[in-house]
C-alpha cells in the first residue's frame, strides 16, 4: 500500500519536472507551436461551433462564451492597437482602458449572435504558410455552406512571436476585418479633428444599438 | 496610354473588321482620353485643397487615398438614395418573387455572355491557362448548358472568374489611383473607370447591338445584371451597415480589398499585408495596455 503511494508521488514528481523543463525550453515550445498553427485554428473553430451554436442557451450566455474564446484565441489588444492607426500614439492610459473595453464589446455584440444562425456549415483547413521572422503565418481555410453554395475562403493570420498562438486578423474572400475596421475607426477620429473621444462615443452608441437589436 | 489604346484597337479590329470600326475605335480612344483628362483635372484641383498639414492626420489622410472625399460622399449619398428608393426594393422583389433556379439561370446566362471580354482580358494579361478555361467554359455552357442558362462547366471544376480591363491594367503594373465614387456604378478609381469604358468597346455584344439597331439591349443587360448582383447581397450589406461606424468608409475599404483579391485571382492568401498587425515590442500603446491589465 505504502509502496504504491510512494510510486504515485514519484510519478507525479517526474511529471511536474518534465512539465517545468518543457516550459523552460522556449525554443521547443515555439517550434511545436509553429507546427500546429493549423491545428490551433482547427481546434478553435471546432470549439466555437460546439460551444456557440447550441440553441438552448441565452444570448447573454452565448456572449460570455464568445468573449472567453475571443480572449483565448485572438490578440484583441494588438488588433485594437492596429485598428487605431497612428492615433494610438496619442492615447493616454485612461483612453486606452476605455477603448480596449469598448473594442472587445463591439466584437462580442457584432459576432456572438451570428453563431445562433448556424446551419451546419463545415470548415476545412487547406494549408498553413511558413511563419515569417515576426512569427506570422496564414492558415487558409474554406467554409462550405450547408446548402451546397460555393465555399467561402477564410484566411487566419496567426502570430506566435510570444510562443503562444494568437489570431491577429481574419480575411474573408480577401477582405481583412482588421483593415476594414482600421479605415472606419480612423475616419471617425479624422472627421472629429483627431479626437479619440469622438470614437469612444461612436463605439458606445453602436454597441448600445447592436444590443437593442 | 497610347500603347494600351493601340492594343485595344488591334483587338477590336480583329473581332470586327471594316473601315467603320476604325473610325469607331478612334472615337472610343478619344472619349477615353476625355474621361481620363476630366478625372485627372477634377482630382488634382480637389486634392490640393484638402490635404491636412498636421502629421498624424496627414498620414491617415494619405492612407485613406481619398482626396476628393467630400465630393465622393455627395455621390455616395445620391447612390444610397437611389438604392433605398429604387434598386434595393426591385432587387428584393426579384429575389422574393422568382425561385432560385430561374435566378441562377439568368445569372449563368449573363456570365456566359461576358466570356468574350473575359477571354480578351485573359489574353491581354498573358494568362493562357485562364484563356483556355474561358473558352472551354463558353463552349460547354453554350452547348451543354442550353445556350448558357446552365453552368455545367462549374460542376466540372471550371468555376466562373471575372476579368476586366481594370484588372488587366493592374497586372501590367498600373496603380489604381485615388478613390472615386461613380454615380450609379458605385465605388471605383481612375484605372478601373477607364477599364469599364475599354471593356464596353471590347465586347462584341455591344458591337452587335449597335450594328443591328438594338441600342437598348446593352442597357437592359446592365440593368438585369445590376439587379441580380444587388439581390445576392441584400442581407450581407444590411448586416455590414448595421455594425459599421461609417458605411461610406466600409464600402471604400471593402471595394479596394475585393479588387485586390480579384487582381491576384484570390491567390494573395500567403502574403502578410502591410501595415503589419504584429508589432515589435516597445509599443507605447501595448505597454500601457499590459500595465492596465495587471
Amino acid at each position: 500500500m505504502r509502496m504504491i503511494q510512494r510510486r504515485r508521488v514519484v510519478h507525479a514528481l517526474a511529471a511536474s519536472v518534465v512539465c517545468v523543463l518543457l516550459a523552460a525550453l522556449p525554443g521547443t515550445a515555439t517550434a511545436s507551436a509553429r507546427e500546429s498553427t493549423s491545428d490551433f485554428v482547427k481546434v478553435l473553430g471546432d470549439r466555437a461551433i460546439e460551444l456557440l451554436t447550441v440553441q438552448h442557451i441565452t444570448e447573454a450566455e452565448r456572449e460570455t462564451r464568445f468573449r472567453l474564446l475571443l480572449q483565448e484565441g485572438f490578440a484583441v489588444r494588438r488588433i485594437g492597437r492596429f485598428v487605431l492607426g497612428r492615433y494610438a500614439r496619442k492615447a493616454d492610459a485612461d483612453i486606452i482602458r476605455q477603448y480596449n473595453k469598448l473594442f472587445e464589446d463591439l466584437i462580442v455584440v457584432t459576432y456572438a449572435s451570428q453563431f445562433a444562425q448556424y446551419s451546419g456549415q463545415t470548415f476545412a483547413i487547406r494549408r498553413a504558410t511558413k511563419p515569417t521572422r515576426r512569427g506570422d503565418s496564414i492558415v487558409l481555410t474554406e467554409i462550405a455552406s450547408a446548402d451546397g453554395g460555393p465555399p467561402i475562403r477564410v484566411d487566419w493570420q496567426v502570430n506566435n512571436a510570444k510562443g503562444q498562438n494568437k489570431i491577429v486578423d481574419v480575411r474573408i474572400e480577401g477582405v481583412s476585418m482588421s483593415v476594414t475596421q482600421r479605415e472606419e475607426f480612423t475616419t471617425v477620429i479624422r472627421q472629429n479633428n483627431g479626437d479619440i473621444n469622438a470614437l469612444l462615443k461612436a463605439l458606445r452608441k453602436k454597441i448600445a444599438y447592436l444590443k437593442s437589436k | 496610354m497610347i500603347i494600351q489604346a493601340n492594343v485595344n484597337c488591334a483587338n477590336l479590329n480583329q473581332m470586327t473588321t471594316g473601315q467603320e470600326k476604325g473610325i469607331w475605335c478612334n472615337t472610343a480612344i478619344r472619349s477615353i482620353y476625355r474621361i481620363a483628362f476630366a478625372v485627372v483635372a477634377v482630382l488634382s484641383v480637389a486634392a490640393c485643397a484638402g490635404t491636412p498639414s498636421y502629421p498624424m492626420a496627414r498620414a491617415m489622410y494619405l492612407e485613406a487615398n481619398d482626396p476628393i472625399e467630400p465630393f465622393n460622399r455627395g455621390v455616395y449619398g445620391f447612390n444610397k438614395a437611389l438604392d433605398s428608393g429604387f434598386i434595393k426594393p426591385v432587387a428584393t422583389t426579384y429575389r422574393d418573387s422568382l425561385p432560385q433556379t430561374p435566378r441562377n439561370a439568368i445569372r449563368n446566362f449573363l456570365n456566359n455572355l461576358r466570356a468574350p471580354v473575359i477571354l480578351a482580358n485573359n489574353i491581354l494579361q498573358g494568362d493562357i491557362d485562364a484563356a483556355k478555361v474561358t473558352i472551354a467554359r463558353f463552349m460547354t455552357n453554350t452547348i451543354v448548358g442550353f445556350g448558357g442558362f446552365g453552368d455545367p462547366a462549374s460542376d466540372l471544376g471550371a468555376k466562373f472568374r471575372n476579368e476586366d480591363f481594370g484588372q488587366t491594367m493592374a497586372v501590367w503594373g498600373l496603380g489604381e489611383g485615388p478613390y472615386i465614387m461613380l454615380p450609379l456604378l458605385g465605388p471605383s478609381n481612375p484605372r478601373d473607370a477607364i477599364g469599364i469604358v475599354v471593356d464596353s468597346f471590347l465586347d462584341p455584344f455591344n458591337t452587335w447591338a449597335d450594328n443591328t439597331g438594338h441600342g437598348e439591349a446593352p442597357m437592359a443587360r446592365k440593368g438585369v445584371h445590376g439587379i441580380d448582383l444587388r439581390s445576392r447581397h441584400i442581407k450581407n450589406l444590411d448586416d455590414l451597415e448595421k455594425s459599421s461606424l461609417d458605411f461610406y468608409t466600409t464600402i471604400r475599404s471593402l471595394h479596394r480589398q475585393l479588387r485586390t483579391d480579384a487582381i491576384t485571382n484570390g491567390n494573395a492568401g500567403d502574403s502578410i499585408p502591410l501595415p503589419s498587425i504584429s508589432f515589435d515590442d516597445g509599443d507605447k500603446f501595448l505597454d500601457q495596455s499590459a500595465k492596465l491589465k495587471n
